[in-house]
């Protein structure tokens, strides 16, 4: 290395290298669990002022390691400094990590270890720093880095750059400043001679800093015009939005677990997920939540299992079925819990002995076997199906049970009241808790609601799901319908809870009294259980588009009845004018969840496969433009082709910015050519060219001369 | 092709022996003579008009007579003329130096109107009419007339109608200080132009000269003279422009151009080097315009810089 005349302005130019070094290292305590940053700022300190020191590269090397063993003692070691323990614990960890990095087992590394790591960089950089700084007199690169890093930081973590781009700004600028003054001096030695020119010079940059950044802190600032990157690369990459961090996610339809965070489009999924055979299927139930956040649902229900599912009380008239279910081969091994219809009585695997535990809450049917949780990939279930009775419903009481209302009553704190209000108004007429119910769920079945699945919406921090759906977007899916039913009845003291699973599936007949079940992907979806006193939970379909698969039996000799049945006829009806579209969707089905995979969306890789290309295409147009020139006019046999060749030279000259002047003859701008691009191609395809057009000689015994000119002068072209 | 390119190349190479450091204008001398045309040259006096005119003569082998045009010259003069005979009785005729292959004219408009028609009939023509008899002139017939731009006072300016006879106007103007070193050296002991010896014979010329007419002109060509031609008539500084006659002369000379370069086809250089001189005495400027020392070459090379030069073939690809 060069050595350089020390003097003060370089030391300066070389320490404001180090601030700028130091605003790497300020984030990492909030993005890693990186400690001891002011040490690390320290060590580097003392690095970048021995390297600034210039001593004999021993020296350098010693003073350096003396540096990181004094703060590597000073985070990391009991032992006092160079006593025969100290140095053994040092030898102890450095031999176990260096077998660590030979085995390539990365994450064994101890932390004392990875600082040593660390500080070896830091030196690395210091001596960089100088090299850029007091050799070459350009930084340039590093500032745009750095500048990058702290965007990088900003946007991707929960650092704060703000404060920390403008220190970035104030000291690149004014270090590249300097360094230009000094690279002025070398290029035009003499011409700044006087001895204030440096001081004038550091002034007026100063000053002009001053300016801009009180012009760049004073300037309104434009809101983002993209959304925050994040949640979009999270998205395409697959990975699941953190709760309470997401935009509008587009997801895969199935059934998932987590259910916190709702919205967001899905895409269609044929997927099988089992089939069944054997009685009737309302829906195939999963589990249930109880507790509405405003974003999504959880659950916080005490864990209280049984052998059976209770949901209806035993005034329910029932029959009790059986159905066979086998999981379908993409899905084998999935769940250890079963779907089930009705209310779950027992199960029977072939070969296991399996048992079953029912949430009492949730109603999530666990497989067990011998205690443990046990995947069933084919098993016969039986359970109760119910008939409602109406009247039942209608005259049931309004007293809850005290269980009842601890855990299904629940809403957020900050719920819009609107919710409450609009609910207030659809069941003001309605004097029992049945057609209460019923003029919620025709309210959420009417066209003022639209069934879509794309392009909908997920609440931002502070909105309200259900608020967002009923009152903004008004478009949705299962999910949808049934949150802001639940959340409605629940404004109103009607105890509901949120209920995922399978719709019925594609029903098919094999035989006499055997129905098959094929449920996919697609059938997912999600409803709401009301409870009723005396009753139990019973379910309804809120969903526009959906019929209910449960049955409500009723008489017809009340008005009251009347009424109702002609509200469901109504709603029949409808539903049958309904267009293919909804009949679409009634095999589509629904989601019931946040899905486990997300979808990828399709069109931002497009869209950027295609301008990432065109800017391809731009930048090599040149290039490209002549590779077809000469892939066109790989042969040339008569004069049409070869006039087509030149023709498409004079285009290309024309392209790289030698056009044919007013005036000017072709044998004049072929010659002007010739200069241009070194050579007497150009002249010579111009006489072939006048040969040919003010000649009349078409003919030519061989081309092939002439065609390797015009291919050497379509190399030749530059721009 | 290739032997008349050859011997023509001679002849060029013959009189730059002679004339010094002005190859274009030997060049278009020749390409009026193959033309069939003749030439007005405008220059001051000693720069060698003369001697060029000799060394063409001396090089094709054509008797070369000189007029010398003095305001008492008569039309008889130039011609011929009949003279009585007492011993046969009879008039017999004395041809006039104009009866000659190259005549030089100098100073062509110090004469009466009535003798430079005699001579611009010639021009045209090709015959003289001497006591009502047409005689035909001497093939190849090649005229170089010399104006003295200087000298006005008792001259008779040619009328633009005569000046159209001409197929160039040329201008010599001084040789460099190289040349004129090197027109010393050579007549320092004897003038060269005696040493010059005949490089083709008359028929030679005569034959040439058929072929030139033979010369390809094609449509894109002929559009660039029209095109040129049209701009002269339109152009604001001019107030008459050029007459077809011009486009048709600005063709032959082309023609010849293309020839005397080797080619048996005209490309759209030649025309952008002939126009200037085969053009420029065929305008009239407007007269406010003489004050500013704007002639008609000026006009022409400002028409043919922006006047955008059509390419033959381009209708074949687009």
């Amino acid at each position: 290395m060069q050595r350089t005349k020390q003097t003060p302005k370089i030391f300066i130019m070389y320490m404001i290298g180090y601030l700028l070094l130091m605003e790497w290292l300020i984030p990492l305590p909030e993005v890693t669990n990186t400690g001891y940053v002011p040490v690390f700022m320290a060590v580097a300190g003392f690095f970048f002022l021995v390297m600034f020191l210039q001593f004999p590269w021993w020296v350098t090397l010693l003073l350096m390691a003396g540096g990181m063993l004094f703060s590597i003692h000073t985070i990391f070691l009991d032992e006092t400094l160079f006593t025969w323990d100290w140095w053994r614990a040092l030898y102890l960890e450095g031999t176990t990590n260096i077998r660590f990095m030979l085995e390539g087992r990365w994450y064994g590394l101890s932390d004392m270890f990875r600082s040593f790591l660390f500080m070896l960089l830091l030196a690395i950089m210091s001596y960089l720093l100088y090299f850029w700084i007091v050799q070459a007199r350009r930084v340039l690169f590093f500032f745009l880095f750095t500048v990058i890093y702290i965007g990088v930081m900003d946007t991707f973590f929960v650092y704060d750059g703000n404060l920390a781009i403008i220190r970035v700004f104030i000291l690149g600028f004014i270090l590249m400043a300097l360094l230009q003054w000094d690279r002025l001096v070398y290029y035009f030695p003499g011409a700044l001679q006087s001895r204030f020119v440096w001081f004038r010079w550091t002034t007026l940059a100063l000053f002009l800093l001053a300016l801009s950044t009180a012009v760049g802190l004073a300037v309104p600032k434009a809101e983002p015009q993209w959304p925050d990157p994040v949640p979009f690369m999270e998205r395409t990459a697959g990975i699941d939005a953190p709760v309470g961090n997401g935009g509008g996610t587009v997801q895969k339809i199935g059934y998932g677990q987590n259910d916190e965070r709702l919205g967001g489009g899905f895409e269609m999924d044929e997927t099988p997920v089992f089939t069944a055979s054997g009685g009737e299927v309302g829906y195939w139930r999963g589990e249930s939540k109880n507790v509405y956040t405003g974003l999504g649902w959880e659950s916080d229900t005490p864990e209280e299992t049984a052998a059976a599912s209770s949901l209806y009380d035993e005034s329910v008239q029932t029959t009790r079925q059986t159905i066979n279910v086998q999981m379908a081969e993409e899905h084998s091994g999935s769940f250890d819990f079963a779907f089930y219809p009705g209310s779950l009585q027992s199960i029977d695997v072939p070969d296991a002995n399996v048992s079953l535990e029912v949430d009492q809450y949730t109603g999530l049917a666990s497989t067990t076997a011998l205690g443990d949780s046990y995947t069933a990939n084919s098993y016969e279930l039986t359970y109760q199906y119910p008939e409602f009775s109406v009247e039942q419903m209608q005259s049931a009481s309004m007293e809850d049970p005290q269980h009842i209302r601890d855990h299904y009553l629940g809403l957020p704190d900050d719920l819009p009241s609107s919710i409450g209000q609009l609910t207030e108004e659809i069941i003001s007429n309605e004097n029992n808790r049945y057609d209460k119910v019923r003029a919620v769920e025709r309210y959420l079945n009417s066209s003022e609601f639209t069934y879509d699945t794309s392009n909908i919406a997920v609440p931002e921090r502070g909105e309200d799901y259900v608020e967002q759906f009923l009152f903004d977007t008004q478009r949705g899916y299962c999910d949808n319908f049934s949150t802001s039913m639940a959340v409605m009845l629940r404004t109103a003291d009607i105890p509901t809870r949120w209920v995922k699973g399978f719709t019925k599936g594609t029903e098919s007949q094999a035989g006499e009294d055997n129905t098959v079940y094929e449920v996919t992907s697609a059938n997912a979806h999600s409803w709401v259980e009301v409870y009723f006193p005396g009753t139990g939970w019973v379910p309804f379909e809120p969903t526009r588009g959906f019929s209910s698969e449960f049955d409500y039996s009723q008489q017809q000799n009340t008005e009251e009845n009347s009424d109702t049945t002609e509200n469901e006829q109504e709603q029949q009806e409808e539903e049958q004018q309904n267009t293919d579209e909804e009949e679409q969707q009634q095999n589509e089905e629904d989601t019931a969840a946040a899905a486990s995979s997300s979808g990828i969306p399709f069109w931002p890789f497009a869209a950027g496969g295609a301008a990432a290309l065109g800017a391809l295409l731009y930048i090599f147009r040149f290039t490209l433009i002549k590779k077809v020139m000469l892939l066109r006019f790989r042969h040339v046999r008569d004069a049409a082709t070869f006039t087509s060749a030149f023709h498409s030279l004079l285009r290309l000259l024309r392209f790289a910015g030698f056009n044919r002047r007013d005036g000017e003859t072709l044998r004049e701008y072929g010659q002007r050519m010739d200069e241009s691009f070194a050579t007497e191609d150009m002249s010579t395809l111009v006489q072939e060219y006048e040969k040919i057009h003010y000649g009349g000689r078409r003919e030519k015994e061989s081309w092939d001369q002439i065609l390797s000119v015009w291919t050497d002068m379509v190399h030749r072209v530059r721009t | 092709m290739e032997t008349e390119r050859s011997g023509l190349q001679q002849v060029i190479e013959n009189i730059e022996r002679v004339v010094v450091g002005k190859r274009e204008e030997i060049e278009l001398s020749l390409t009026a003579l193959l033309a069939k045309g003749h030439v007005l040259l405008e220059d001051v006096p000693g720069v060698g008009k003369t001697m060029m005119v000799r060394a063409i003569a001396r090089s094709i082998g054509a008797d070369f007579k000189r007029i010398q045009f003095t305001p008492d010259l008569l039309p008889s003069d130039v011609s011929g003329v009949s003279i009585y005979n007492q011993k046969t009785q009879s008039f017999e005729f004395r041809a006039g130096p104009v009866m000659s292959n190259v005549v030089l004219a100098d100073e062509i408009n110090r004469t009466s109107p009535k003798t430079q028609s005699s001579l611009l009939e010639a021009l045209e023509e090709g015959s003289v009419t001497i006591d009502g008899q047409t005689r035909d002139l001497e093939q190849p017939f090649f005229v170089m007339a010399t104006q003295n731009p200087i000298e006005y006072g008792g001259t008779y300016p040619l009328p633009e109608a005569q000046l159209d006879r001409f197929l160039f106007k040329l201008k010599m103007g001084y040789p460099t200080y190289e040349e004129e070193l090197s027109v010393l050296n050579r007549v320092e002991q004897n003038h060269p132009i005696q040493e010059l010896h005949e490089v083709l014979s008359l028929e030679d010329i005569l034959k040439m000269q058929e072929q030139v007419a033979s010369v390809y002109v094609d449509d894109a060509v002929k559009q660039y003279i029209i095109s040129i031609v049209n701009e002269t008539r339109t152009h604001r500084d001019v107030q008459l422009g050029v007459s077809p006659r011009g486009s048709i002369a600005l063709m032959k000379a082309s023609q010849a151009f293309a020839f005397l370069h080797g080619r048996d086809y005209v490309i759209p250089d030649d025309i952008k080097r002939l126009a200037p001189v085969a053009l420029s005495h065929r305008i009239i400027l407007r007269s406010d315009l003489q004050m500013v020392e704007k002639d008609g070459e000026d006009v022409i090379r400002d028409i043919l810089s922006t006047l955008r030069v059509p390419l033959a073939g381009k209708e074949a690809v687009q």
